[in-house]
């Protein structure tokens, strides 16, 4: 039956009655995993029975073929240059949540493209004929370590939502608290981030889609955010923002971002922008900036600002009209002799609102109702008003301790000692300290109780988040974060998808388990609290573990 | 003992360096003749999204690949189905086999829909009679001829016009394994087992496999193999096969650790060693009390 000059050997694939038949899947039952065993085989028939039904479902699960209408399919076509898939065109749910855009045509990767094959969804063809998913498996798989597309399928099969990773989050805790992310525009940011910390690399304007940079490239997210800066600042000076110096600034091209493309005059208009204020000695961008500085700045901040071209959220401050020293609001805050200066005129207040002056606040009334809060505030603390209490301490504490002065270190250090010893607190307890065993807490330690507690533990806790230590021997080791998981969600967005549900690293069993420094840097280094899972994989069998930090309670007894 | 077929051996393809198994036959076959379990690690065509039961290919561990060579019962391949760009003759053959196999669906689907015509031709004679009746009574107020009673409703189902299925609802096939003829079969290097603990584990699996047991993957249950007495399917495991260098020293901790691991699970370990006569010691562990 095989004809040895075709390409096809048609002993493989199925004939049109049998395509006919499997057009529409009749049985869509899976035989099912464990169920009832038994303990040991004992030649029963019935043991024998149900071995053979078992092989059978198997046989024939196995050996169903993908069948599919040729209007539900989506096709694509292979690029083995740039190792990604060209979409024709998208059809169904899955564009929401896999592929990316770039020069108005649809890409996918490597591993959603075979998982799209594999779910019987997409087509993919090479130059005319159509790929199997035994050679995809091949082909596709070069860049990608067997055992990532591995976890992958396993996670996408149950629903999730698996992005390659992005790095760490560009907004920080405090900012996703009050929900800021939402409304900073996030590339603004991450272009200043990557001034700060810039990888230069030549990059190659050809055809190719911006994404393969993030592919072709082996590092991983330590490489993305080195602490070196290799921007030459000094390219820019202050007297004139010409094209000629702003070009030479920007001959260093920067990594590209895996979702926005870089910009060349965006971004030379950032690094102006920072240089120029810095070399000014004037603070950051979202600061405001005094007006009634140099008249010259300003002007210069006005060529500024119209030339550089402003987006809804830009930090720039626009210049302002207000003299903010001349807006003196009342101090009210200092208790006892109430600072009464100043007023605030009708040109800053907007319509219908009175001019606020002090004259007309009676300075008397206001002290006493301050007192009496101030009074109401202690008795509720501490049951009783504070004046009435008394607070001293048995023995007189404050002492005025001498300053010491010297002239270089080690003389500081003796005539300290020296002090100490003369400034001998005056205590009660003094016969304590002359003993061999000394009580483990001073007098002048016992500030609260927590430094009180601190001192009992002899073995102190090490705390997770102890930062990120720049030590170049750690990267070695910087276990690599390989996908993002989000949970199935309408809202979610592709060009920003949020804060991921989990994060995944994957390792093989013959791999030794993270080290604790390798742990804690990277607990350090995604200061969020998404959880972060080791998929261990062991020839086709995954599991999923993760570290968590557990942190012991103090106790704290009252008396 | 298990029964050795003759004929055609199992290809096994080395892809990425891993040994995967495309053809279901032979899948079905390693598994009911030669006792090597595997692990199928792709999506199962006829319900993709769900892990409980995955579909082809289906992977081989180290251990059972070199297994299998040592019996002659696979062939391991180098992976030639790589992508290479195939020939004007060879595009046209795809082609004219797409379009022959639409105009056999198109004849198929008319069949089948001449099929459904006559088993529901007494529904749709019934439906025209009734359509036939409305129609009278509407025209009852206009036309006054006599309608005839007995008008011939039947449908001769040879004659009824079935338009040819659209291309885009005809049926291709997505092909799991390739269906590309190769034009030579490259067999592949294998050097497992390398180092002494592969060596030891190899050892033990043959060991094990000699006396005529299954054996999986035992990593979940903190082991290098899990034992079974029968098809994995069918049966639990009895032994979780821990394999340690003959003259590892142990201490007691480790006998305790062990011994916990298989008591939890209701397994008994098995520590095993190849003492310097190569031959397997096995020593199990099981948890008793001091009565």
């Amino acid at each position: 039956k095989k004809k040895h000059e075709h390409i096809l050997s048609y002993e493989k694939i199925l004939c049109e009655e049998e395509l006919f038949k499997h057009r529409k899947p009749y049985d869509k039952t899976v035989p099912q995993r464990g169920g009832d065993k038994d303990f040991s085989p004992d030649d029963s028939w019935l043991q024998a029975k149900r071995l053979e039904k078992f092989y059978e479902e198997r046989k024939t699960v196995l050996a169903e073929p993908r069948v599919e209408r040729i209007g539900s399919l989506v096709t694509g076509e292979w690029n083995p240059d740039i190792q990604l898939v060209e979409l024709h065109k998208e059809m169904g749910k899955f564009w929401s949540t896999m592929g990316f855009t770039d020069k108005s045509k649809k890409w996918l990767y490597p591993e959603e493209a075979l998982f799209l094959m594999e779910t019987n969804t997409l087509e993919v063809w090479y130059k005319g004929l159509p790929v199997s998913i035994q050679q995809a498996y091949t082909e596709f798989l070069k860049n990608l370590k067997f055992e990532e597309y591995l976890v992958y399928a396993h996670l996408r099969r149950i629903g999730y939502v698996v992005l390659r990773h992005n790095g760490r989050l560009l907004s920080t805790k405090y900012e996703r608290m009050i929900k800021l992310d939402k409304h900073i525009n996030l590339k603004k940011r991450k272009m200043k981030m990557k001034q700060q910390s810039v990888f230069v690399e030549n990059v190659q304007q050809d055809s190719t889609p911006q994404k393969k940079v993030r592919l072709g490239n082996s590092t991983d997210s330590v490489e993305n955010c080195p602490v070196e800066m290799q921007v030459d600042r000094d390219t820019v000076t202050t007297g004139g923002l010409s094209r000629e110096n702003g070009k030479s600034c920007s001959q260093g091209s920067y990594q590209l971002s895996q979702r926005d493309r870089l910009n060349k005059d965006e971004c030379f208009r950032t690094i102006c922008k920072e240089s120029w204020n810095k070399k000014e000695g004037k603070i950051n961008q979202s600061e405001d900036i005094h007006f009634s500085r140099n008249k010259q700045t300003n002007v210069e901040r006005k060529t500024d600002s119209e030339y550089l071209n402003e987006g809804e959220n830009s930090k720039q401050t626009k210049c302002s009209e207000w003299n903010f020293e001349d807006i003196r609001f009342l101090d009210i805050g200092v208790p006892g002799d109430i600072q009464l200066k100043g007023g605030i005129s009708q040109k800053y207040l907007p319509k219908g609102i009175p001019p606020l002056s002090c004259e007309k606040i009676d300075k008397e009334q206001l002290k006493q109702k301050q007192k009496s809060q101030r009074r109401k505030e202690t008795e509720i603390r501490y049951g009783q008003d504070l004046d009435t209490m008394d607070l001293n301490f048995s023995c007189d504490v404050s002492q005025p301790v001498k300053k010491v002065s010297a002239s270089n270190w080690k003389e500081y250090k003796e005539r300290l000692l020296e002090s100490l010893e003369h400034n001998s607190f005056k205590s009660p307890v003094k016969h304590f300290w002359t003993d061999g065993v000394v009580p483990l807490i001073r007098p002048e330690e016992a500030i609260n109780t927590f430094s009180v507690l601190k001192k009992l533990q002899v073995i102190p806790q090490w705390e997770g988040n102890s930062g990120v230590t720049s030590n170049t021997d750690t990267k070695k080791d910087f276990p690599k974060v390989s996908y993002d998981v989000y949970k199935p969600d309408a809202k979610f967005r592709k060009s920003s998808p949020g804060v991921p549900d989990h994060r995944v690293c994957i390792v093989r069993s013959e791999e030794d388990p993270p080290s604790l420094s390798s742990i804690t840097s990277l607990y350090s280094y995604y200061d969020d609290e998404v959880p972060l899972h080791w998929a261990v994989v062991d020839d086709g069998e995954i599991a999923f573990y993760s570290f968590d930090n557990v942190s012991f309670p103090t106790q704290i007894f009252k008396g | 003992m298990c029964n050795m077929s003759a004929t055609k051996p199992i290809k096994v393809y080395l892809q990425n360096d891993k040994p995967l198994i495309w053809s279901s036959t032979d899948a079905v076959k390693i598994r009911e003749e030669w006792r090597i379990v595997g692990c199928l690690i792709g999506c199962l065509p006829r319900l993709p999204r769900q892990n409980n039961h995955l579909g082809l290919p289906l992977q081989l561990s180290k251990e059972e690949v070199t297994l299998l060579l040592e019996k002659g019962a696979i062939l391991l391949l180098n992976d030639a189905t790589g992508l290479k760009e195939p020939s004007e003759k060879e595009r046209e053959e795809f082609i004219e086999y797409r379009e022959a196999s639409y105009q056999s669906q198109v004849d198929l689907f008319r069949a089948e829909r001449k099929k459904e015509i006559y088993q529901n031709m007494a529904n749709i004679i019934e439906g025209k009679k009734a359509k036939a009746q409305k129609e009278e009574k509407k025209d009852s107020s206009e036309a006054t001829e006599p309608s005839e009673k007995e008008e011939d409703f039947s449908i001769d189902v040879d004659k009824v016009p079935i338009p040819p299925i659209p291309r885009k609802f005809s049926l291709v096939q997505i092909f799991t394994e390739s269906p590309y003829r190769l034009d030579q079969e490259i067999p592949a290097e294998w050097s497992h087992p390398e180092s002494k603990q592969e060596q030891l584990r190899y050892h033990v699996y043959r060991d094990l496999w000699n006396q005529g047991f299954f054996l999986s993957n035992g990593s979940k249950f903190g082991g290098d193999f899990l034992v079974y007495p029968g098809d994995p399917s069918r049966y639990h495991s009895h032994y979780i096969v821990i394999c340690i260098p003959h003259d590892k020293p142990m201490s007691a901790l480790d006998i305790v650790r062990m011994g916990r691991l298989g008591s939890n699970v209701r397994k008994t370990v098995l520590m095993c060693s190849q003492d310097c006569n190569q031959r397997i010691s096995y020593i199990s562990l099981q948890w008793s009390g001091i009565s």
